[in-house]
């Protein structure tokens, strides 16, 4: 499914960003081979060359896997940037900055070995590879069980010759002797002019040669991104006390309308919050069909009654100010704006309405209980590109909480699936969605993913 | 909706409410004969659309509200204490309205032993009725159910025909050996304790109730599994049948579904092959689908009419003013109804088993 809808132009983009969410196989650097190991290599190559800008900003989101960050920025050190305009060099010095501070050291220096193995002599890539290990704040302890990895991608980033020619000189220093004028301008022009501090880095640096570096504490370079990373992706709440009313405040404040509560300061402060997360959300600039499950199943029962059906409606009262071409249809009897949960599951009918539209994107939002029939929906998928329809179409799984059991509620196995149990996760849903279209939207997902980029610029 | 009422002014379903209203008129269609032969008054009620999800289709019934005030089994029954093994007395702590005992209910609760009934029964608002003859169903668990804190079930479809002979008789461990043989027809372990079939289950059978969705205003269900009828369960009013439809839809029918499920995996392979319409466009592809449908809505009213016809042994069991509960005992079919006068008011009419 993954290889066919990859080559389909209407989504590869959104089967990119799926891929960057799901592969976690390592990116690998052994002695014996001559070039890092990583099987989805040609994918990034074809992606990077398509748009450079945007496949790069795509690592920006937190739910792209760590391994594939790591490609992604070996792919932007390893690639040249000779064609590019300022603000472009700008832009990828900037990711680079930010995941150099989110990824952990030692797979960061597995894609400095790789640029080694593939010659990759770039002045930026020597630079990120030079700024990185002389100001690391745990240079010394890295140096102590990493050392000779650090010193062969430090030759490779300064020269060989180079790196042993500062770190000569520099040993004067502890044996109390003079740099000559030369020398002093070497190392300056050579290593300082990557050091935050002249006098750590002239401290630091002849250590890659020695043989044993003393250091007491054991494994902290290792965590050294971990404050960084939370920063960018807090940690989630424990699941088990979760409520109907634990999922953001518009589906905890519809939760209230469907139970029955006052519905004047509800419906306003409803209307306040919808405008207030939709500021934060990404925008769509295509036609957009929403399938919106509204069945009897989505009302829930016991202390999770009407959670499903508001964290739905929440979800769609959010989607039609991010989209302004959108049509909703309700899978079930109600069809009113705050539709009530009732009726039987007949999805793959309600797709074939919204397809007969011609729209650039299809959500489908979903308990996943389909009835009328159970294998429908999957027969109509499959049928699709047999008559020539490549719309994307997305399923997006509504959950009680990210562990939920899917077991029966995966009625499209044909489709990409999407998840979603809280409000706080609707941004990276929306740009995965929003990329599945990427021809209508490139531009709006660009400026949005820029916008995050600068954000966490600002906290890291 | 147009689907419904081609549905609807389908022959099979125009002869299926045809027998419903007037059971004696064709007898070359088995449907009343097998389940309804007598002579119910079924003239307002009407089907809904079909649902289907794995081996078990429903097909929703309409029908009117019943004159005078039922109560719902949840709402206006209660477990009000255990007298010892096998002695259970029910409730019915309305200031109002007349409980209907739903054939074959259960209660479970933790730390003590579950009891199921073995027949239905009235009661009068405020009314207390002790059941000498209900069975446990829990065969090595001690200490007796408390009036708080339980959850009722109705009797896995394939024990209900032997636990409905076993009606009037002393002795709580009756059911035992059938639950037994159950559990290990089910590949769970051998004894009689219905944990091992509702309780330890509990999260998959329980998906049944979204999995197969209750409808505004439905009061009753046909119950298909394999494309052969198994059930057919009728409430007095809307409320009373939601508030029996999990236990039902889950319990009672979802275990005997979930079986021929798994036995369906075993024998196809985890992932099931799904084909492809052969239509080649848009247009083509939703009238196949709409035709495919009402294909299959067919071949289950088809299914149902099919069902093999069979005498029932009815007898009158309890009256209450103008109410009468019948128990009906046929070869294939057993349960227990509720007629005020001629028009039917609680049915719930099942299976001995799948494949019959």
């Amino acid at each position: 499914m993954e290889t066919e809808s990859i080559h389909n132009p209407k989504t590869q983009l959104g089967q990119f960003l799926l891929h960057l969410q799901n592969e976690t196989i390592p990116f690998q650097v052994r002695q014996k081979e001559a070039q890092p190991i990583w099987e989805d290599a040609a994918l990034h190559e074809e992606m990077q060359e398509k748009n450079p800008i945007l496949y790069a900003l795509l690592a920006v989101l937190p739910s792209v896997q760590q391994e594939q960050k790591l490609r992604v920025l070996f792919q932007i050190l390893q690639t040249s940037r000779a064609e590019m305009n300022s603000n472009q060099r700008q832009l990828l010095e900037q990711m680079t900055h930010f995941l150099l501070k989110i990824l952990p050291t030692d797979r960061i220096l597995t894609a400095f070995l790789a640029l080694r193995k593939v010659r990759a002599n770039h002045k930026h890539s020597s630079r990120a590879i030079l700024s990185y290990l002389i100001n690391h704040p745990f240079l010394r302890e890295m140096l102590k069980s990493r050392r000779r990895v650090i010193q062969d991608v430090i030759e490779h980033a300064m020269g060989k010759n180079v790196a042993r020619a500062c770190a000569k000189y520099l040993n004067k220093i502890p044996q109390k002797l003079e740099l000559t004028q030369a020398e002093q301008e070497y190392v300056a022009t050579k290593l300082y002019r990557f050091a935050e501090s002249d006098t750590r880095a002239a401290r630091l640096f002849p250590l890659i040669y020695e043989k044993t570096v003393a250091y007491k504490k054991k494994g902290e370079y290792q965590l050294a991104h971990i404050e960084e990373w939370q920063k960018v992706n807090p940690e989630e709440k424990a699941a088990n006390t979760l409520t109907a009313t634990s999922k953001g405040d518009i589906s905890a404040t519809l939760v209230h309308l469907y139970r029955g509560g006052p519905s004047n300061d509800l419906t306003k402060a409803l209307a306040e919050y919808v405008e207030e997360a939709a500021q934060t959300l990404p925008n769509f600039a295509g036609k957009m069909a929403l399938l919106l499950d509204v069945s009897q199943s989505t009302r829930g029962y016991g202390e999770r009654e009407y959670s499903h059906i508001s964290q739905s409606v929440a979800f769609k009262l959010v989607l039609e100010k991010c989209c302004k071409d959108l049509k909703v249809y309700t899978v079930g009897s109600s069809s009113e704006a705050i539709p009530q949960p009732e009726g039987a599951t007949d999805l793959a009918l309600n797709l074939l309405d919204a397809l007969a539209e011609s729209p650039d994107l299809v959500a489908i939002v979903s308990d996943g209980y389909e009835n009328v029939f159970a294998g429908d929906l999957q027969r109509v998928v499959a049928t699709l590109p047999k008559i020539g329809i490549t719309t994307p179409i997305v399923f997006c799984h509504n959950k009680f909480s990210s562990k939920d059991d899917l077991t029966q509620r995966r009625p499209a196995t044909n489709l990409p699936e999407l998840e979603f149990w809280h409000q706080n996760e609707w941004e990276g849903l929306l740009l995965t969605l929003f990329a599945q279209a990427s021809e209508v939207n490139q531009e709006a997902l660009e400026t949005h993913l820029q916008r995050k980029l600068q954000h966490y610029l600002t906290v890291i | 909706m147009k689907l419904l009422n081609k549905l609807n002014n389908s022959s099979t379903f125009q002869r299926l409410k045809a027998q419903f209203n007037k059971p004696n008129e064709d007898k070359n269609i088995s449907v009343e004969n097998a389940l309804t032969p007598f002579a119910f008054d079924l003239s307002k009620f009407r089907l809904g659309e079909p649902q289907q999800s794995g081996t078990l289709s429903i097909i929703p019934i309409f029908g009117p509200e019943a004159e005078g005030k039922f109560t719902g089994p949840l709402t206006g029954l209660k477990l009000s204490k255990v007298a010892g093994y096998g002695n259970v007395e029910l409730s019915n702590p309305s200031a109002e309205g007349i409980a209907i005992v739903p054939l074959h209910i259960g209660y479970i609760q933790d730390g003590a032993q579950n009891h199921a009934m073995c027949r239905s029964a009235f009661l009068a608002a405020g009314q207390k009725l002790m059941f000498e003859d209900a069975c446990c169903v829990q065969k090595s668990q001690g200490g007796y159910l408390k009036g708080q804190e339980q959850w009722f079930f109705i009797l896995p479809l394939e024990l209900r025909r032997k636990a409905l002979e076993l009606r009037g008789k002393k002795g709580y461990s009756k059911l035992w050996p059938d639950i037994s043989t159950l559990c290990k027809k089910y590949d769970l372990p051998a004894r009689g304790h219905l944990d091992e079939l509702i309780v330890k289950r509990r999260t998959a059978l329980t998906r049944y109730q979204s999995r197969l969705e209750l409808l505004k205003g439905q009061t009753g269900a046909l119950f298909v599994i394999n494309n052969q009828l198994v059930g057919i369960e009728i409430a007095p009013n809307a409320n009373y049948f939601a508030e029996l439809w999990m236990p039902l839809v889950c319990f009672c029918y979802g275990t005997a579904a979930a079986y021929q499920e798994e036995k369906l995996a075993a024998k196809s392979g985890k992932s099931q092959a799904f084909e492809p319409f052969k239509a080649t466009t848009l247009a083509e592809l939703r009238a196949e689908l709409i035709a495919e449908r009402t294909q299959k809505h067919e071949q289950l009213l088809q299914a149902i009419a099919n069902t093999p016809k069979e005498k029932f042994k009815v007898s009158e069991t309890e009256k209450f003013l103008g109410l009468c509960l019948k128990t009906a005992i046929g070869k294939n079919f057993s349960g227990q109804f509720v007629e005020d006068k001629e028009q039917l008011i609680y049915a719930s009419i099942c299976a001995n088993k799948v494949g019959y």
